[in-house]
């Protein structure tokens, strides 16, 4: 599990250095800088898998930039020559990279100007500027060092889950199944894509397991009684609408039982956001860090109060030792967060008076939380009293 | 890392926001912050705007305080910003022109808290 990040002067954020939990929510003004530290993980991450390009920065859900755009650019801020990341897990394991592109005529590729990997110990990769003509500068020592770790260094799960990271968006189309995701992934795609399979897969999983996951998930939404993943679904979708291999059905509550059925085309788009978050939290195939980029959309209120309350045990459930990083913008986001938990961390990050990206972590106090009802955390959020608002 | 100061601005409105914004950038220098608007609250219009809306602002946060009104660096909603250094100087209410002495008498109120949050310490 990473503990720790240090971001160097990647896009907005200058310096920055975050204390990492299993839930951590990201909150702020529209354009401080949230997506960005999602972003420079990603970077991070397409370093620890040997290559940092658009193509590598693309599967990981981050947004290509040329150079003068990724790295930080301040009126008072002397730039740095390169990007500095680096991710410390809980056992002490680092990796820490700097990377260089030019800012005129740049480089498809950036290239390792520094490159270190630890298991807490002892050092496995320590690497300067790359003057060893024998070395190629843009392709990382501690991707190919792999091979030679253990399995169990912590070294290798570090760079494992760096390598898996990847920022998800999901969109509604995606999710109904009628575009296809333009970047696949284990259990669900970047925007949502094979969803229905994520959600067989999960059912079959609750069902082998004899938990109540799926019946949680479905109290969660009230109007159904059940969702399935079908591959004949002829006589519920109309033959112009183009749709995946697999497609989710749902039993309305409502509706005649002769004619209950209906598919993720004609479901209401909260309950497939809801179904996505469950399926990249809950499956045994999802990554081990994940990160969510507007993890509240298209949610009511409540719901997403409901759907964050439920985060950590979804995590916690998980085969493996997961992490989710989110942005969000519902403040009844808030609500859902147990932040007596020291593992449930929020984050206000705001612009300082000098436009770099900072951030707080919130840490409620025992005289805050005696006041919760009647203030809570998403009605202080509104008031400003948590920052992280624009001074509209 | 930096360690931006953070701090609640309590003001009549957004010229006063900028003003203070530009003399904070002047005094704190080179130390960066970051300033929010707590009042007036875009999203909550029914305050109202100048020292009307001020002087709402501090009722309520009496309210929330102990009996008689509590100081701001006490209320537990405010933990996130900065603390003056040292106990701010208290001001009387003589000179608000918004009706604030018929308010203070009719609850009872010493001391003004709304004195205390423009200090800077």
């Amino acid at each position: 599990m990473i503990r720790q990040l240090k971001i160097r002067g990647f896009k907005s954020i200058t310096e920055l250095d975050i204390e990492l939990g299993v839930v951590n929510c990201f909150i702020g003004a529209n354009g401080v800088g949230k997506s960005n530290i999602l972003e420079a993980v990603g970077v991070l991450g397409a370093a620890a898998n040997g290559s940092v390009d658009d193509e590598a920065l693309l599967r990981r859900g981050v947004r290509p930039g040329l150079p003068r755009l990724f790295k930080s650019s301040f009126q008072d801020f002397r730039s740095l020559p390169h990007i500095g990341l680096e991710a410390i897990d809980q056992s002490g394991a680092t990796y820490r990279v700097s990377l260089l592109n030019p800012l005129e005529s740049p480089e498809p590729a950036w290239s390792f100007k520094t490159e270190t990997l630890t298991d807490g110990a002892e050092a496995i990769v320590t690497d300067g500027v790359r003057s060893r003509g024998n070395l190629n500068p843009k392709a990382g020592l501690a991707a190919v060092s792999m091979v030679n770790l253990p399995a169990d260094s912590p070294a290798t799960h570090l760079l494992q889950q760096l390598q898996q990271f990847a920022i998800y968006s999901p969109n509604t189309q995606t999710l109904r199944g009628l575009v296809p995701d333009p970047q696949t992934r284990e259990p669900v795609g970047l925007a949502g894509g094979r969803l229905a399979e994520a959600v067989a897969d999960l059912r079959k999983w609750s069902d082998e397991a004899q938990n109540e996951v799926m019946d949680d998930l479905l109290g969660l939404v009230d109007w159904a009684i059940d969702v399935t993943a079908a591959r004949s679904v002829q006589a519920l979708l109309s033959p112009s609408v183009s749709r995946s291999q697999e497609v989710l059905k749902f039993k309305d509550r409502f509706m005649a039982s002769n004619r209950n059925e209906l598919t993720a085309f004609d479901a209401s788009e909260g309950v497939l956001y809801v179904l996505f978050t469950a399926a990249l939290c809950l499956s045994s195939r999802g990554p081990s860090l994940i990160a969510i980029d507007n993890l509240d959309q298209a949610l009511n209120p409540r719901l997403v109060t409901a759907l964050t309350s439920r985060l950590a045990g979804w995590l916690g459930t998980a085969a493996t030792p997961r992490q989710l990083m989110f942005t969000a913008h519902n403040p009844a986001v808030l609500d859902g967060l147990d932040l007596d938990n020291d593992d449930v961390r929020l984050f206000a990050v705001d612009r300082d008076s000098n436009g770099h990206t900072v951030h707080q972590r919130l840490e409620p106090t025992p005289e805050l939380m005696a006041q919760n009802l009647e203030y809570p955390l998403s009605r202080l959020w509104m008031m400003g009293h948590l920052g992280a608002v624009p001074n509209v | 890392m930096s360690d931006p100061l953070r701090i609640a601005l309590v003001a009549e409105g957004a010229t006063e926001r900028e003003v203070i914004d530009a003399a904070l950038k002047v005094i704190l220098a080179p130390r960066s912050f970051v300033l929010t608007q707590l009042q007036p609250e875009a999203t909550k219009p029914d305050m109202g705007g100048g020292w009307g809306g001020v002087l709402k602002w501090c009722h309520q946060l009496a309210a929330r305080s102990q009996p008689g009104g509590g100081a701001v660096e006490a209320d537990p909603t405010l933990s996130n910003f900065a603390r003056p250094s040292r106990t701010p100087r208290l001001q009387r209410v003589d000179g608000c022109p918004c009706h604030a002495q018929p308010l203070a008498r009719q609850h009872r109120f010493h001391k003004m808290p709304c004195s205390r949050y423009f200090c800077l310490g």
